[in-house]
């Protein structure tokens, strides 16, 4: 029997021994069902037009409100309550975990009435003037102060739900005793009886994020306290760093954190803490996208909870990862309004976009949230860097991949934080640069751990990290030896280019896109490494015979163009420090061409 | 066209993958991208269409597995993979996890070609190639059989065209 006949037969064995599950039909349409089924996007006109509505009506009754009721000579009238949701272009969302139920009554500190929560689902605001809140003797807030930072722009998302407010533990002012008028008033959310998250309002020096955050931080004063709000303890010293992106927004919180859910006598919990972050944190409009972290690390702030890094997002949605877009050249591939090519292009996903994943279970769309706030769906075969299944990403330890970092053969080592990032290369392994910003007598051995892979540098039987890849010469005139098989085992070799090297870690400061190289006109055909370790005449494609195979094939060489670019992709494993110890992350990184 | 292919392409997938777990899901991904495009495949084609989808699956399935080996290299090898066990396994086994270690390309048309026995054209379409380049892997890849199945005596040398 020659080869093909054995082909044949190996290969109809091996099939009939496959048996298919019965129920593989049933979770196919169980599939697609969620898929074509986009419930947020589609109701979500409808909410966006109810909220405009409230607002636009509690706005009307504020303004008719505060010029009927102002004194002509200026004094300041107590205006009616403004809860979040009334505010023009400020949809904030409920807390996850916010109780809709009454609870038992708290010691009253309200003096208007509660939100009333209309068919909608949404909570609109009784216009009466509220009595004087008993807990402040500060001039009252001024009518419905606008965030600072909020442009009123619309995100998309608006509530869905009730406002985290009961009847007693409403926004009242509160604040020093005796203060003057303040410059700003800002709303934090604290707890409150059986609410999770109650608002507050206090003065501040100025409306914006990072001042919420600190008198969230600060905990309720003595007089909240006494009335029955809780929050994290004012015993510690605590500051967020909120940094921006657009519409997403990272919150550092501090390590010390932590202590405040650990003791017996913890006034919250921090799942009651998340939920009065977020509320506090989506009272600005522009915030679309919230990642918290613990003195840097998204994990960290996720073992607070028992969870692991989370995304929140406004509509009161959290999401297990965050991804960065990688596409693929210079292919732009458009956000649709659902899992369909034909679906409506929402906008194009730059290369390098944060986003989240929300796949719903289909490995070929992801639904994406974009820093910019867009919400939808792109091919996932369109992204270099896959939203991985769940299970993967979890056992890859890929917790924590935040930011990414894009440089070229020229490695800007100061631009890369001292987490522990090791680049290596160089023309043999005599010439290797080592690029590690682990500091000084920091250095890692995974770089150079036997890997049970044949070596295609030297056919020894193992080879490390550090056989995979070279890089001789500088920017666009480098030349590139793969030393990693592909995917299935088949060779790669050499090229003259490099794309660009995509890292990611779980903190790096900025990041830099490096332009998308051109494919060349006349590509090279042979190229030479330098370390003369290799120096064998190669052709370019990624998938090249070997001198061999053009020896033996006769009639069967005539390779026709490609229609596919050519192009290779490099599987590289970097490298990440930590203080307890390797952290590592695996991404396909490198693109390659000719 | 679930009945008529479903089970057809689970198999062409097992050739590829080594668990029928990641098959199935390959192959229902593949139904399902195909059931959510707007612009279906020309009557007729959609068999074709699938087989992409699922070379694909396939392929971008064996990428994630290399690289998670690679991340965590401690966790052993499935004693299905095609380094480990080859000797004493029955020579089909043998065999399959030959094509399985060529390179990705002729793996795939080898696997087109003598399973599916699908034609040069058919290939071609499929892998998104032409068809020179399928003749050329299809050659190279027995080649390379040859050569690996040489040294246990499981084969005497041959040329194909």
């Amino acid at each position: 029997m020659n080869l093909e006949d054995r082909l044949r037969d190996a290969f109809a064995q091996r099939a009939d021994a496959v048996e298919v599950s019965p129920g593989a039909l049933f979770e196919i349409q169980r599939r697609i069902r969620p898929a074509k089924r986009v419930p947020q996007l589609r109701l979500r006109p409808a909410l966006v037009l109810a909220a405009a509505a409230c607002a636009a009506i509690a706005t009307v009754v504020s303004v008719s409100l505060t010029n009927t009721a102002t004194d002509p000579g200026g004094e300041i009238v107590i205006p009616p309550v403004a809860s979040p949701s009334t505010e023009p272009g400020s949809a904030p969302p409920p807390p996850p975990s916010t109780p809709t139920a009454p609870g038992p009554t708290p010691p009253a500190v309200s003096g208007t009435d509660p939100p009333q929560e209309d068919t909608t689902g949404i909570a609109t605001v009784t216009p009466t003037p509220p009595a004087p809140d008993p807990l402040q003797s500060d001039p009252p807030p001024p009518p419905d102060p606008p965030p600072s930072s909020g442009t009123g722009t619309e995100t998309g998302s608006v509530i869905s739900t009730a406002q985290p407010e009961t009847s007693q533990c409403a926004a009242q002012p509160a604040g020093a005793e005796g203060a003057e008028t303040p410059a700003a008033w800002v709303t934090v959310y604290f707890a409150c009886g059986e609410s999770d998250a109650a608002p507050r309002r206090r003065p501040a020096a100025a409306n914006d994020l990072a001042t919420a955050l600190g008198v969230l931080l600060g905990g309720p004063n003595e007089a909240e306290v006494a009335a029955g709000f809780r929050g994290l303890s004012s015993d510690a010293a605590r500051t967020a760093s909120p940094a921006p992106e657009k519409q997403w927004v990272t919150i550092d919180l501090p390590s010390n954190l932590a202590d405040s859910f650990s003791a017996d006598t913890a006034a919250i919990t921090a799942e009651q803490f998340l939920a009065q972050l977020n509320a506090t944190v989506f009272e600005f409009s522009e915030v679309g996208v919230a990642e918290y972290r613990l003195n840097g690390d998204c994990a960290a702030f996720g073992n607070l909870l028992d969870r692991s890094c989370e995304i929140h997002t406004r509509d009161g949605g959290s999401h297990t990862s965050e991804l960065t877009a990688h596409t693929i050249g210079a292919t732009q591939p458009s956000i649709r309004s659902e899992p369909s090519d034909g679906a409506a292009a929402l906008g194009l996903l730059a290369d390098g976009a944060r986003l989240t994943d929300r796949r719903a279970g289909s490995a070929a769309w992801a639904e994406v949230i974009t820093t910019a706030g867009v919400q939808g769906w792109v091919p996932t075969d369109m992204l270099v860097a896959q939203p991985l299944a769940l299970d993967e990403t979890a056992t890859a330890t890929m917790e924590s991949l935040a930011r990414r970092l894009t440089t070229g053969p020229e490695v800007d080592s100061p631009a890369l934080l001292p987490g522990g990032l090791v680049l290596r290369w160089g023309a043999g392994s005599d010439d290797v640069t080592r690029v590690s910003t682990a500091g000084a007598g920091t250095d890692s051995t995974w770089w150079d751990r036997a890997l049970d892979v044949p070596n295609p540098r030297d056919d020894s039987a193992t080879s490390s990290l550090a056989d995979l890849l070279w890089i001789d010469g500088e920017s666009d005139s480098a030349i590139v030896r793969v030393n990693t098989p592909g995917p299935l085992g088949e060779p790669h070799t050499d090229f003259s280019s490099l794309a660009y090297v995509s890292v990611y870690q779980g903190a790096v400061a900025g990041s830099a896109l490096p332009p998308v190289l051109q494919a060349a006109p006349d590509p090279p055909t042979t190229t030479t490494t330098e370390a003369g370790t290799n120096s064998d005449e190669v052709e370019l494609p990624p998938d090249l015979p070997s001198p061999d195979d053009e020896e033996e094939e006769e009639d069967t060489t005539t390779e026709e163009e490609s229609p596919v670019p050519r192009r290779a992709q490099l599987s590289v494993i970097f490298d990440f420090l930590s203080s307890d110890g390797p952290r590592i992350a695996a991404v396909e990184a490198i693109w390659i061409q000719p | 066209m679930f009945s008529d292919h479903y089970k057809d392409l689970v198999r062409l997938a097992s050739l590829l993958l080594d668990d029928v777990g990641s098959c199935e899901e390959v192959v229902q991904d593949a139904f399902l991208k195909m059931h959510t495009l707007k612009s279906r495949p020309e009557p007729g084609k959609e068999p074709a269409y699938l087989r992409s989808i699922v070379m694909n699956g396939a392929r971008s399935r064996m990428r994630r597995r290399m690289v998670r080996r690679r991340v965590v290299p401690e966790v052993p090898m499935s004693a299905e993979s095609a380094e480990t066990g080859a000797m004493e396994r029955l020579d089909s086994d043998a065999l399959i996890d030959a094509v399985r270690g060529l390179p990705r390309r002729q793996s795939e048309v080898l696997t087109l070609r003598y399973y599916l026995d699908l034609s040069e054209a058919e290939i071609a379409e499929t892998l998104g190639i032409s068809r020179g380049s399928v003749k050329t892997h299809a050659s190279r890849g027995l080649a390379a059989l040859q050569q690996t199945l040489a040294p246990h005596g499981a084969d005497e040398p041959e040329r194909h065209a």
